[in-house]
């Protein structure tokens, strides 16, 4: 039987295999009688030598696979292996109790654990977890155990840095964690293994048995257990759909986004986890033009404490520097329940409480989130982007919280402060708006359905909703002249801005970022190249004279097939 | 006893890596090390110790320092959280 589990993507790719489950041992041990105080410290020592030759090994050998950084954890651990703290008070405990060295171990270990556990600093809390995994490394070595291997794709609650090296190994396909977060040292090692990895899979452990297949997408966060034939045909092929990728864009990925007459674009990528800055790298983005922040507040209970988004948007920051990241606020509520925050339901939540409305709402949550953003800044290139605006106010009272927050943290370096352009409302007050922000980025989904009235997830609206209708095309392109006007520059990170077909107008235009699927990047740079700019402005002319949507692909089919160079 | 108290100036605070550039430093003297912030104190030569003590960006932390070289060590370890870890 075929169950589906939900996690968050934590390494992009796809992987299909056997379920690895693995139990993680007991920090508990057998009441054995110490053989003496002597005898057991001898014990202790031999097991301190064995680990931190393994712990050297691991070090080195994660150095080679995965570079310097993924090693540090274990450098780290070398650390504690000798720190007073947890050696003196084992020792003592073995001198002057008469514990054997695993009793001593093991409740030094506790107590450590549960220390660090007591500490508000998500990063030092997280050190609980390291202290643990090497409590349980010196027990293994006490009993003479010999390190475990994997094969297939590893399935557990959480795994601490120690076993999450295993990945390294040959076996190892994928992994599924019940919990961490994609900024863990599991995720970012397996990102850098190029491992598809799963985190925040809730009932993993529940629905999945030793040996069951598998088949997992790494980027979305999607485990199919015990996946139906056509399912892991789809699978295989997508494995192979992305290998071809791989390549192509190894071909385009360090040629620029530039017309045969001089007019460059940034290409951009939208992102919704952490893990997809690797594809976002690895495609050729430029920046980051959409850093979608919802998975952090979707699907849980409690909302995210301030000190989690930090951790995040400084992961992504830092990754993507000196590139721009266009972090835009949580755009909850509509299509997108946060379950833990919803008011009454809506009668129609399109045009409800969503995007900014529901962040100005939720004053106390949208700070946190302000907070973690203006604190991560530092890390790399910051631009926060403020979705569903509708009226100017909306931009001024989030201006008014950012310069509070900036104050409160002694932040005196401006942010930049733009908005998507989605509601009628806010193409027409292009100019105003430009007038306000350092930046229009107009999100063509949203902006068609509001333009023309249609439910774009209304199969009935399939005919009508088009993004190449007219009324929507002649509003992007006034979003555009009044960024101009205004000095401030315009972009498209709608579904709009991966079609080569659209690629010409936007040059045409005159916009200055596309943000799409990583995915979609070497296609619409192909286009660019081989578009003039001379050539896309008369396009956006004899195109938008069009009335209708048919016309207008009609016009763009016949000019990509006449107009545009073939190299 | 020699003691001085110093700002916590690096962006991160006493994580591993500062806290592990503490202990290097600190083990090169022969005097016993203590750290205190607030009513906490810890041991100056355990990683543990420091992390344990929680020391955010801004937070001030005394260094004491007790034994034949306590005055260079207590400078070279003001030294070295004053100027942000090398950061």
């Amino acid at each position: 039987m075929t169950a589906r589990l939900q996690g968050i993507g934590a390494a992009p790719g796809v992987a299909v295999g056997r379920a690895v489950v693995w139990r993680e041992p007991p920090l508990e041990t057998a009441a054995r009688p110490g053989a003496g105080p002597e005898a057991e410290l001898a014990r202790l020592a031999a097991a301190v030598e064995t680990s931190r030759e393994q712990l050297r090994d691991l070090a080195a050998g994660l150095a080679t696979a995965a570079g310097e950084k993924e090693a540090r954890i274990f450098r780290v651990h070398l650390l504690f292996l000798d720190d007073p703290m947890l050696m003196g008070a084992v020792k003592t405990a073995i001198e002057r109790e008469g514990l054997s060295a695993e009793q001593a171990v093991a409740r030094t270990t506790r107590q450590l654990v549960a220390q660090f556990r007591a500490l508000k600093d998500g990063y030092l809390r997280e050190r609980a977890a390291d202290v643990q995994d090497l409590g349980q490394r010196l027990l293994a070595n006490l009993a003479g155990e010999q390190p475990r291997s994997v094969s297939g794709i590893l399935v557990a609650r959480d795994l601490t840095p120690s076993e999450a090296s295993l990945l390294a190994g040959q076996g190892a396909l994928a992994v599924v964690t019940e919990e961490g977060g994609p900024t863990g040292h599991m995720a970012i090692l397996a990102r850098a293994l190029r491992l598809p990895a799963v985190v925040g899979a809730h009932d993993a452990l529940v629905q999945v048995r030793d040996g069951d297949l598998l088949a997992l997408d790494g980027a979305s966060g999607e485990v199919i257990v015990g996946p139906d034939d056509a399912t892991v045909a789809g699978f295989r092929r997508r494995m192979e759909e992305q290998r071809v990728l791989r390549a192509r864009l190894e071909a385009l990925r360090d040629l620029p986004a530039v017309t045969p007459d001089g007019f460059r674009i940034t290409l951009a990528a939208n992102i919704a986890t952490p893990a997809e800055v690797d594809l976002a790298l690895e495609a050729g983005a430029e920046a980051v033009g959409v850093f979608r922040t919802e998975y952090l507040f979707v699907n849980r209970a409690e909302p995210p404490s301030e000190d989690e988004q930090y951790e995040a948007y400084r992961d992504v920051l830092s990754r993507m520097a000196p590139r721009r990241v266009i972090v835009r606020t949580m755009d909850l509520g509509g299509d997108k329940q946060a379950p833990v925050w919803d008011g009454a339901p809506e009668p129609n939540p399109a045009l409800g409480l969503r995007g900014i409305r529901f962040a100005l709402a939720r004053e106390p949550l949208f700070r946190s989130q302000l907070r973690a953003l203006i604190r991560a800044s530092g890390a790399g290139n910051l631009a926060v982007m403020l979705p569903m605006i509708a009226d100017l106010a909306e931009v001024r009272r989030t201006r008014r919280l950012l310069g509070a927050i900036q104050e409160e943290l002694g932040v005196s370096v401006p942010v930049s402060l733009g908005v998507m352009v989605e509601t009628p409302a806010a193409a027409l007050l292009a100019t105003e708006l430009a007038a306000q922000t350092d930046f229009l980025s107009i999100g063509t989904n949203d902006l068609t359905q509001y333009v023309l009235a249609a439910d774009r997830l209304n199969p009935a609206m399939a005919g009508l909703y088009d993004p190449y209708h007219p009324a929507v095309l002649r509003l992007m392109r006034a979003v555009a002249e009044a960024a101009r006007r205004g000095s401030k520059w315009a972009g498209v990170c709608g579904e709009m801005g991966a079609d080569p077909l659209a690629a010409p107008l936007f040059v045409g235009m005159g916009m200055a970022e596309l943000s799409m699927v990583p995915a979609a990047i070497p296609a619409v740079k192909d286009a660019i190249r081989r578009v003039r700019r001379s050539d896309a402005e008369a396009l956006v002319e004899e195109t938008l004279a069009h009335p209708s949507a048919a016309e207008i692909r009609d016009c763009l089919a016949r000019f990509a097939r006449d107009r545009m160079s073939q190299e | 006893m020699t003691a001085r108290t110093v700002k916590v100036l690096n962006s991160t605070g006493l994580h591993a890596r500062p806290a592990g550039m503490f202990i290097e430093t600190a083990n090169r003297f022969r005097s016993a090390i203590r750290v205190t912030k607030g009513e906490r104190e810890v041991n100056g030569q355990s990683v543990l110790g420091l992390m344990l003590l929680e020391v955010t960006p801004g937070a001030e932390i005394t260094i004491q320092a007790e034994g034949e070289d306590e005055e260079q060590a207590v400078n070279a370890l003001a030294e070295l959280v004053a100027g942000g870890f090398g950061e």
